[in-house]
């Protein structure tokens, strides 16, 4: 489903050129629940967001099924950017003006997807976390857990065939943590794709796939 | 998706509230100055724009072009009226106004009296063809077309016959009595004007009644080189025939009736859309192109400092929305939806501005109620209005907030999400952005400031000077026009008996007052000739004890004819020294020669902006107009004043008097000037007003970005005045930076006013340094505050956070 062919990511320094990555090769097929880890600095979040096409400044070639992501329009990259992809981050990145009902509700006006629609999507995400008397509330009001559930609902709100998740329990004690990799996981068995970012070992252990990264290069990539 | 946008927007809104209130405060005000002007513009473009075939309508002007010296009138010499349709090829209809200013009007049967009005003008037929109406009673074909008709409009009707049928009122006798008595039938009845027009007159006579009683020669109608303003020719071309062709048909027709040697005159034509910001029909409906233009820029200039204001301010916050627009972009907002986003909160902004705004208007209207045209009003509700406030606003919402909502589009989400700001090297687009803008924001506000204290300064300089005679305490009145100089001696006899009252004099005009009367002289010096143009006034012999003038030699007027008085620039011009010289020369000076018997010092008899002319005062008691009455000191004014009028009427009856006050109608002069000096005040205000809210943000926000920096310079043992310091010098230079850049367009205009007064005060650079020593205690003020609270904060508060 996504294939990197020699993706190098670097940063011109005046007097070297800093590599953030460095001859990536990566071939992910649908349906896989894959780890990125690694010490901090290692290109974890760089290389999701690279996959995430939230970056396009890179080196190498992005293949996204059989297209390749540089030879397409403005457009159609931003189409395939908002069906196919959601993103979980570290800090939640809820928006704090919005409610809860509101910020799972942002992608879908993004989609342009009917009202109608839209209410029950977020009605059966709302059911499915145990939030339906919390959606009136603001992020300030919602503990860092409830709040990533937040992003969780949020990020697949649109349906999306690849999840990607930058340190999803990194803000959170191991309880949330817990919960929070067993959505994932049940989110896997649904046959969503999950690519996430972690640095706990134990994270990796409800996933199929770890890749170790260091130094911007790939160390290993076993099966679990 | 709208519906969200507003929400979030709202919300914002909501939470910061400081920036929302100076973003409402700053554009209501550029709203409401825009909105204003706007209608005044509106207004005054909406005169006379309902006549038919407006397009073809002209009114003819008339040049005089004496080689150095060119006059334009808005008027056309009589005998051209009478041969325009014979002589001129491509009119279709021309009509003939003569107006009659301070008419009487009343009814003889019934022995009414309307009192003296403006609307009064001899109209003939064609006039009602090229201006044409609804004819309530009688008919165009005959109304005006003998001597002694009158056809008067519905409000006259109204007015002078209520509640009678039209149709009784045709045949009824009206008696108008300027200078003479002018009895008139009444032939029609037309509608009024409901569009606002410049031609308000109510009252038409037939023009064949001045060849009646043979007044052409009184009206300035019988010949070619006598140009009256009252006298106005409007023509309708026929269709297929261009400006240029009539125009060259109108200088064939001056060719012909003109000699040479009288210097050049020329007709011109004033297409019917200039006539409202032309002078000439009734002075009090204009208005001029420069006052429209002068406040199309400072509206300008205002509107753009608002926006400068809002751009300002965004872009500076924006990195306070860097990670929602990261969000957005991640979950899939591309660029236009992002821009639309931004673009809706502006726009909720600018509607609440421009309701604000509304108020505000509402509010500047009625305090300058005086400077705008009378009748003047807002019609909110108009559709022109309402077409206006909605595409201004969202003309608005385009120019303030696009800059912004792009740079916050522009934000790449995953720098974003992390809190990177964009471009934080050594030199930032952003930066040099803001600093830039609020530079041309005090440049504008000093040049305005500065101007103010400029303007100031020469007004009490002009208020100061001497005029050479005594202005208080002198009171004087317009007689009854062309009453006789008998009445006039009687009034002025009897108010010399009243005890508050020093001295009376009779003269064609008062000591000081805008209209002029020129001749040209010659004078006798040694054995040649000199031949100049002087100011002439016609002045008695109590003239110079009323207003207590100097003489500087010789005597006072006598009661004989042929007797002058000149002053000291007019020897000046004539080349004479000495006072004593002049005294018992005869000089020539209109038909008979005059005998010079005595030589006045120089008084300013005209404002302060114009230099002293040569003057000469002889005394032609037929024509003395006014009374000029010296009023002893320390009475009660209130009763003196009823005293004068009790004097006035017994003498004149039937009319009003208005006794006005010598020193008041000297600061009329300068009424104009005034305008312009309040205007700008205002304007200055505003503009710092707004630029002071700028500030008042900007600093806010760069002082909350540098709170880190603040707190560990504390701690590292910076001083209280230490911090002021750095956060002040910034703004300092900014200040120095915009007065650099508001000194020379300043010196400029402060040139130009200064130029236009004879009498001036040299340019006053203190005035300069003052206003922008102003400007930078406001500004420190503002950023002091800021600053006082950012330096008294724990640090350990601050640092904390990190």
């Amino acid at each position: 489903m996504i294939q990197l062919k020699e993706i190098d990511k670097y940063i011109e320094s005046r007097f070297q050129r800093i590599f953030l990555l460095k001859g990536i090769h990566l071939e992910i097929k649908e349906g896989e629940f894959l780890t990125l880890m690694g010490p901090s600095g290692a290109g974890k979040s760089t290389l999701l967001n690279i996959l995430g096409l939230l970056d396009e400044d890179y080196a190498g070639d992005y293949f996204f099924g059989e297209k390749n992501i540089r030879s397409m329009k403005e457009r159609e990259r931003s189409n395939l950017h908002k069906s196919e992809f959601g993103y979980i981050f570290q800090a939640y990145h809820l928006i704090d003006e919005l409610t809860v009902y509101e910020n799972i509700e942002t992608p879908l006006l993004y989609r342009k997807v009917p009202s109608s629609e839209r209410k029950s999507i977020i009605a059966e995400l709302l059911d499915r976390f145990n939030m339906v008397a919390k959606k009136d509330l603001f992020p300030a009001q919602l503990s860092g857990g409830q709040q990533q559930l937040v992003g969780i609902a949020r990020a697949i709100a649109g349906r999306p065939r690849v999840l990607l998740a930058d340190e999803p329990t990194g803000n959170l004690h191991s309880a949330q943590a817990k919960e929070i990799m067993e959505v994932f996981q049940e989110l896997h068995r649904e046959g969503t794709t999950i690519i996430q970012a972690s640095h706990a070992r134990e994270n990796a252990e409800y996933g199929t796939r770890l890749i170790n990264l260091l130094d911007g290069k790939i160390e290993s990539d076993e099966k679990i | 998706m709208l519906k969200n946008y507003f929400k979030i927007a709202w919300r914002n809104l909501l939470r910061n509230k400081v920036r929302t209130t100076i973003h409402i405060l700053g554009l209501s005000l550029g709203i409401a100055i825009c909105f204003l002007i706007f209608n005044i513009v509106w207004h005054a473009y909406s005169f006379d724009n309902f006549h038919p075939d407006k397009d073809r309508i002209y009114r003819i002007t008339t040049m005089n072009d004496y080689g150095d010296m060119q006059y334009q009138y808005p008027a056309a010499p009589g005998p051209l009226g009478e041969v325009i349709g014979d002589e001129l090829v491509g009119v279709e209809l021309a009509g003939r106004l003569y107006t009659l200013p301070e008419t009487h009007a009343s009814i003889p049967s019934s022995d009414r009296n309307f009192g003296r009005k403006n609307y009064i003008a001899f109209a003939d037929q064609g006039f009602f063809q090229v201006f044409p109406r609804k004819w309530l009673a009688g008919s165009p074909e005959d109304a005006l077309s003998e001597p002694n008709q009158v056809v008067i409009s519905e409000r006259s009707a109204q007015v002078y016959f209520p509640n009678e049928d039209y149709a009784q009122i045709l045949g009824k006798e009206m008696r108008y009595v300027d200078s003479d008595t002018i009895y008139a039938t009444i032939s029609g009845i037309v509608e009024d004007y409901e569009e606002n027009s410049d031609i308000v007159f109510q009252d038409f006579i037939s023009f064949p009644t001045i060849k009646r009683y043979e007044k052409e020669d009184w009206y300035g109608l019988h010949s070619w080189n006598n140009i009256n303003s009252s006298s106005q020719l409007f023509l309708k071309t026929a269709d297929g025939y261009t400006e240029s062709e009539i125009q060259k048909g109108l200088t064939a027709i001056s060719e012909k009736h003109y000699e040479e040697e009288e210097g050049e005159t020329t007709f011109g034509l004033e297409p019917l859309s200039e006539l409202h910001f032309s002078s000439g029909l009734l002075d009090e409906t204009g208005t001029s192109k420069a006052l429209i233009k002068g406040l199309l820029i400072v509206g300008g200039i205002i509107l753009i400092l608002a926006c400068l204001n809002f751009i300002n301010l965004e872009t500076a916050q924006a990195i306070n929305r860097a990670k929602e627009v990261g969000i957005r972009k991640a979950l899939g907002g591309d660029r236009s939806q992002l821009v639309l986003q931004f673009l809706s909160e502006t726009y909720l902004i600018v509607i609440f501005s421009v309701l604000v705004g509304l108020v505000f208007g509402d509010l500047i209207l009625k305090s300058f109620q005086s400077y705008l045209p009378s009748g003047f009003s807002i019609p909110y509700l108009a559709g022109f209005n309402l077409a206006f406030l909605f595409i201004f606003s969202l003309l608005l919402t385009l120019i303030s907030g696009f800059y912004p909502a792009t740079v916050l589009a522009n934000y790449r989400p995953q720098r974003a999400l992390k809190g990177e700001k964009e471009g934080v090297g050594r030199f930032s687009f952003g930066v040099f952005l803001r600093k830039n803008l609020t530079i041309l924001q005090f440049t504008a506000s000093l040049i305005f400031l500065v101007m103010v204290l400029v303007i100031n300064s020469q007004m009490k300089y002009i208020n100061s000077q001497p005029v050479g005679f005594e202005k208080d305490a002198v009171v004087y009145a317009y007689l009854p026009f062309m009453a006789g100089y008998e009445k006039a001696s009687f009034l002025r006899d009897r108010v010399r008996q009243l005890n508050y009252v020093e001295g009376a004099s009779l003269g064609g005009d008062a000591i000081s007052s805008a209209g002029i009367w020129t001749s040209d002289v010659r004078v006798p010096n040694d054995t040649s000739e000199v031949e100049f143009f002087t100011q002439v006034k016609n002045v008695d012999s109590a003239f110079v004890s009323v207003n207590g003038v100097q003489l500087l030699a010789g005597r006072n007027l006598s009661n004989q004819d042929n007797e002058v008085l000149v002053n000291e620039q007019f020897l000046k011009e004539a080349g004479i020294s000495n006072p004593q010289q002049i005294i018992g020369t005869s000089i020539d000076f209109r038909t008979d020669p005059q005998l010079v018997v005595g030589v006045m010092r120089d008084f300013n008899s005209r404002s302060l902006k114009e230099e002293i002319m040569p003057m000469i005062f002889f005394q032609q008691p037929d024509y003395f107009n006014v009374i000029s009455i010296k009023l002893s000191d320390g009475i009660n004014l209130a009763s003196a004043m009823t005293g004068l009028r009790d004097a006035f009427s017994t003498i004149y009856p039937f009319e009003e008097v208005d006794y006005l006050f010598l020193d008041e109608q000297i600061q009329k002069f300068y009424e104009e000037d005034m305008r312009i000096q309040t205007i700008l005040s205002f304007a200055s205000i505003l503009a710092i007003l707004i630029s002071g809210m700028g500030l008042f943000g900007l600093s806010s926000f760069t002082i909350s970005q540098r709170m880190k920096e603040i707190s560990l310079r504390k701690i590292l043992g910076a001083s209280l005045g230490q911090i002021l310091g750095l956060i002040s010098k910034e703004y300092v230079i900014l200040t120095g930076v915009s007065f650099g850049l508001a000194a020379y367009p300043t010196y400029w205009m402060a040139q130009q006013v200064l130029e236009s007064y004879a009498y001036r005060i040299s340019m006053p650079y203190f005035q300069f340094v003052l206003g922008g020593l102003m400007l930078l205690s406001l500004c420190l003020i503002i950023v002091g505050t800021h600053a006082w609270v950012a330096a008294r904060t724990n640090p350990a508060e601050i640092l904390k956070d990190e």
